[in-house]
């Protein structure tokens, strides 16, 4: 049995990675996510973990690389400023196809920006931040049971994709207090990583030919080469056109191939719904309870929350957007995932967004109003 | 129908209003197995400029954590006061009297109460922020003092029994004046 706790969302992250059996961290604290440091900091030295702080982001990358490469579970946690500068490393851990976690307490920026703020102005700096063709995971949490649930899902998917997955959290998420039961071990599946077997000497960590390579780690017999620049199955650098091609195609397909099986959403009121919202994160929040007062006025609204950003959940957007008379996607942002709901809109219906960058959040009634509005056409 | 109570604890950063909203809410959730939200609200600078929390407190789901129709705001700095006076409809309104001025503008019911010099004399200006949370529990009835009670043992577990005695002490000493508000 789990237990219950009246916790903070970037403690439970904190209980949730714990939990997924990582066992290292190496960060610079910034707000809104220097609480996952601070707890991290406390709670790794007692499972028998490591928690490093760092110089800086650049070097906070670069040690979870190390550390996740020598057989241990890494993550770390930042918000947008320190999210640009693991950016370059992050594409390293892409090309070594080197699993870690990476959280992102989203604030509102650009740059400083309103530091203690709520925004989610980094969701397509987290698929496309780093350079370079490639695909990522990124999840979104909306509760405090959803940072630890999420948490272990996000380590899970690193694992057994062998892929960096950003959680993509935000103030709102970050800082809220409310009840989670940490789930005892028993009830938690855990993906770990399978050692590779046989002769040491013909180990080839990028040969992908029967599903993906097991990993190894560092000072295992098996040796294990990380090369940010295009290598062949064995790790070394290799220029053929052929090779490149092949690389770059599998880094994206690895995880493309499965977005169904990456996907996760939660649908509320849909199986009627008129009027559907598209959402994530805390904004999440919002449109569930102006939802709940759009159905108290009769008009029939549905919510499709997306829990899996990237890869898209293609599957369950259509199925909204072939019901919906018009799709409202509220955002902390200008407007940035409604660009992936647009691109599939095959039947022309209205697709409005209701977008805050004013550090407050998105009230209930801005969304109702919109409702009203689409129900009224 | 409303079936949610909704409070907003504010203040300046430094008066400790996120601990006392915590509480609050850790009290009705672990304590007395509610549903209990709590979002907060605060600048760069740490102390000095506008902050608050916002406690939620239901019987069914929560989804939006920040308080839209309060049933209370507390007020316990003129920052605070002169952001919400006008603005916050029939609610309650409870200022503490030693730093706020009260002002005809506010448009439902206002209540003082000197808490600032209740904590000096307590003999600890410090547990201003739980005497506030015992005030809240006795004009609401949002939580029980029992759960109140296990939870401000259980933040302050491993602190001496003198500091754990003061800040239930403190707790009383705001539920009676909270109590005592509610009759009026």
């Amino acid at each position: 049995m789990g237990e219950f706790r009246f916790m903070q969302g970037n403690e439970a992250m904190t209980e949730g990675a714990i939990a997924a059996g990582a066992r290292f961290y190496a960060g610079y604290p910034i707000t809104p996510s220097s609480e996952v440091a601070e707890t991290s900091s406390i709670r790794l030295p007692q499972v028998g973990g490591l928690y490093v702080q760092m110089e800086d982001e650049i070097g906070s990358m670069a040690a979870l690389i190390g550390a996740s490469a020598a057989g241990k579970k890494a993550y770390t946690a930042t918000s947008g400023p320190g999210l640009s500068l693991m950016a370059e490393n992050l594409g390293v851990a892409v090309m070594g196809e080197i699993p870690c976690v990476l959280i992102d307490v989203q604030r509102s920026g650009p740059s400083t920006g309103l530091a203690t703020k709520p925004a989610q102005g980094d969701v397509l700096q987290a698929r496309w931040g780093t350079h370079g063709d490639h695909s990522v995971i990124v999840l979104s949490p909306s509760s405090v049971q959803d940072c630890f649930d999420l948490m272990v899902q996000a380590f899970n998917y690193s694992e057994q994709y062998r892929t960096p997955v950003i959680f993509l959290s935000d103030e709102i998420i970050g800082h809220l207090r409310e009840q989670v039961i940490i789930k005892s071990p028993e009830e938690l599946t855990i993906v770990e990583r399978s050692e590779p077997t046989g002769d040491p000497a013909e180990y080839r960590p990028y040969d992908h030919s029967k599903g993906l390579a097991p990993l190894s780690h560092f000072g295992s017999p098996y040796v294990f080469k990380v090369n940010g620049s295009m290598h062949d199955e064995w790790g070394r650098p290799c220029a053929r056109p052929d090779n490149a091609d092949r690389i770059i195609r599998h880094l994206s397909e690895k995880i493309e191939a499965h977005a169904e099986d990456i996907a996760i959403t939660r649908k509320y009121n849909m199986d009627d719904a008129e009027i559907v919202l598209i959402c994530y994160g805390g904004a999440a929040r919002s449109a569930l309870s102006a939802m709940q007062k759009a159905r108290e006025k009769g008009i029939k609204a549905g919510v499709l929350q997306l829990v899996t950003l990237w890869p898209v959940p293609e599957k369950d957007i259509l199925a909204a957007m072939a019901q919906a008379k018009a799709v409202i996607v509220p955002e902390l942002n200008l407007g940035q995932y409604i660009g992936e709901i647009e691109k599939r809109n095959a039947r022309n219906i209205p697709v409005a967004g209701v977008n805050r960058i004013d550090g407050q959040p998105i009230l209930p009634a801005q969304i109702l109003e919109k409702i009203e509005e689409e129900a009224a056409k | 129908m409303k079936t949610q109570k909704e409070i907003t604890i504010s203040g300046v950063g430094g008066q400790g209003m996120i601990l006392c909203g915590t509480l609050i809410a850790e009290a009705a959730a672990v304590h007395e197995h509610k549903k209990a939200t709590l979002s907060s609200e605060y600048g760069v600078e740490t102390r000095g400029t506008f902050a608050k929390s916002d406690v939620i407190v239901s019987d069914e789901e929560i989804y939006f954590p920040d308080v839209t129709e309060p049933d209370l705001v507390v007020c316990l700095h003129p920052v605070a006061y002169a952001r919400y006076a006008g603005k916050i409809g029939g609610a309650l309104l409870l200022y503490n009297s030693d730093e706020v001025t009260p002002d005809e503008i506010v448009p439902g019911p206002q209540k003082g109460l000197a808490i600032t010099k209740m904590a000096k004399e307590l003999g600890n200006p410090q547990t201003a922020n739980i005497l506030t949370m015992g005030a809240i529990a006795g004009l609401t009835e949002v939580i029980t003092p029992e759960g109140a009670k296990e939870a401000i043992r259980r933040f302050f577990k491993g602190k001496s029994d003198k500091v754990i005695a003061l800040n239930e002490k403190a707790f009383d000493l705001g539920y009676g004046a909270g109590c005592g508000l509610r009759e009026e």
